[in-house]
């Protein structure tokens, strides 16, 4: 449609809840086996609500909440299975290789990472990275950042 | 006469093997997706055992992948063996997954066992037939070509990932088929039975537990790519 469009980064402004879980929504539904998503966001800016949106458009029922206390939850009934990680509470990146973290990024389903800037050295090379900017009622800014041609692809189908 | 059973799950493959003084009599292989090689492998070896009409009593010694490779996968079949070995008092021989993909063609040599670390990372070994010319190590793919012999054989799912790239830098290399990306237990016997003949005696070769084997990339490795 644009021809060939280099694309580092982009910026979403003046969000409201309704729209985070629509581009959610949108992006779930064209996630790939394989597929990372990091988020990085303050306490409160919609990480966890931005993933149920995305577990919504795997075909997930399940009420998604924030896996902090076991680092990760995991919800087999959708089109692809999805590992929710919480970040939060890690103390160090050793804590996520020794339940199996990279066997979670190459098993075939998707990755969620909230709080990812905790394990940055941990991340796969390719990814979506998305900052989450705003808190309480405030509007949001959502910043998306592809590595990797297939996150790009993405992107053009959804926020572009 | 020895009876070895052997354990891989360090792969996308479980699969057991039955090597009788150093040829392999059985060899079931099941594949898919490594975080459920727990629910394959004892019943595998149920049904082995079933069909040879033998018991755990009946092994000699059992041999395990210890990896690197899949971190669930690995932890499943050393924990399996451990706890066979453990239960019937048999001693049990730890076999890195590097050696194992040596032994996919001995005959031929130099043979470079490379399995995908991600992120361009590889752990590798090079063997000239039964030494490691190259220790296990784990290391970028770019580092491992430049040690690359010519004409060497590239075997594992490391050689499958990165085919294009080893070819462009070092053309002599030769390939095998897709088979090879995977690891197995034939593999990790036949080596197991080389150490035994090599050291004299099953006790001399064998040990009470193995571990895990560990190949720490380091963070400049992890992040040689990103920093691009
Ligand atoms: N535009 C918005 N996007 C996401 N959440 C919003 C937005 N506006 C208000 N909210 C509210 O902000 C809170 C975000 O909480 P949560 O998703 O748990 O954040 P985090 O996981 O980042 O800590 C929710 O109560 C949600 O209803
Ligand atoms: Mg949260």
């Amino acid at each position: 449609m644009k021809g060939v469009t280099v694309l580092s980064e982009y910026r979403l402004p003046y969000l409201q809840e309704s729209d985070t879980i629509s581009l959610g929504r949108k992006i779930g539904a064209l996630l790939f086996p394989g597929a990372f998503i990091a988020l990085y966001g303050d306490l409160g800016s919609g990480k966890t609500t931005f993933t149920r949106a995305l577990a919504a458009g795997l075909g997930i029922q399940d009420n998604i909440c924030s896996p902090s206390y076991n680092i990760v939850a995991e919800y087999g009934e959708g089109r692809l299975p999805l590992y929710h990680f919480d970040a939060y509470r890690l103390e160090d990146v050793s804590e996520l290789m020794e339940i199996g973290f990279v066997d979670y990024c190459y098993g075939g389903g998707v990755v969620v990472m909230e709080w990812a800037n905790k394990v940055s050295k941990a991340l796969p090379r390719d990814r979506l990275d998305i900052h989450i900017i705003g808190s309480g009622t405030q509007f949001r800014t959502m910043l998306f950042v592809p590595h990797g041609s297939s996150y790009t692809d993405i992107l053009k189908e959804t926020v572009i | 006469m020895s009876l070895i059973l052997a354990i891989s799950t360090s792969s996308q493959s479980a699969s057991i093997s039955l090597i009788k003084s150093g040829s392999v009599l059985a060899e079931p292989l099941v594949m898919h997706n490594n975080l459920s090689h727990t629910k394959t492998l004892m019943p595998m070896i149920d049904e082995l055992f079933s069909s040879f009409a033998i018991s755990c009593n009946d092994i000699d010694c059992f041999a395990v992948d210890t990896g690197p490779g899949s971190f669930t996968g690995v932890r499943i079949g050393v924990a399996t063996a451990n706890g066979l070995a453990m239960g019937s008092g048999k001693p049990i021989i730890g076999i890195s997954s590097l050696l194992a993909l040596r032994y996919y063609q001995l005959e031929i040599s130099p043979v470079a066992s490379i399995i995908d670390a991600h992120n361009d990372n590889v752990y590798a070994a090079i063997y000239f037939n039964k030494s490691a010319t190259l220790a296990p190590c784990a290391t970028t793919i770019h580092d491992l070509i430049e040690k690359i012999p010519a004409n060497t054989l590239c075997l594992g799912d490391g050689a499958n990932a990165h085919h294009a790239l080893i070819s462009e830098l070092q053309p002599t290399a030769k390939f095998s088929s897709e088979e090879s990306g995977i690891i197995k237990a034939s593999c990790v016997g036949l080596a197991a039975w080389d150490r035994i003949e090599d050291c004299g005696s099953v006790e001399a070769a064998s040990s009470g537990i193995v571990l895990p084997t560990y190949l720490k990339l380091s963070q400049a490795e992890r992040n040689a790519k990103k920093e691009e």
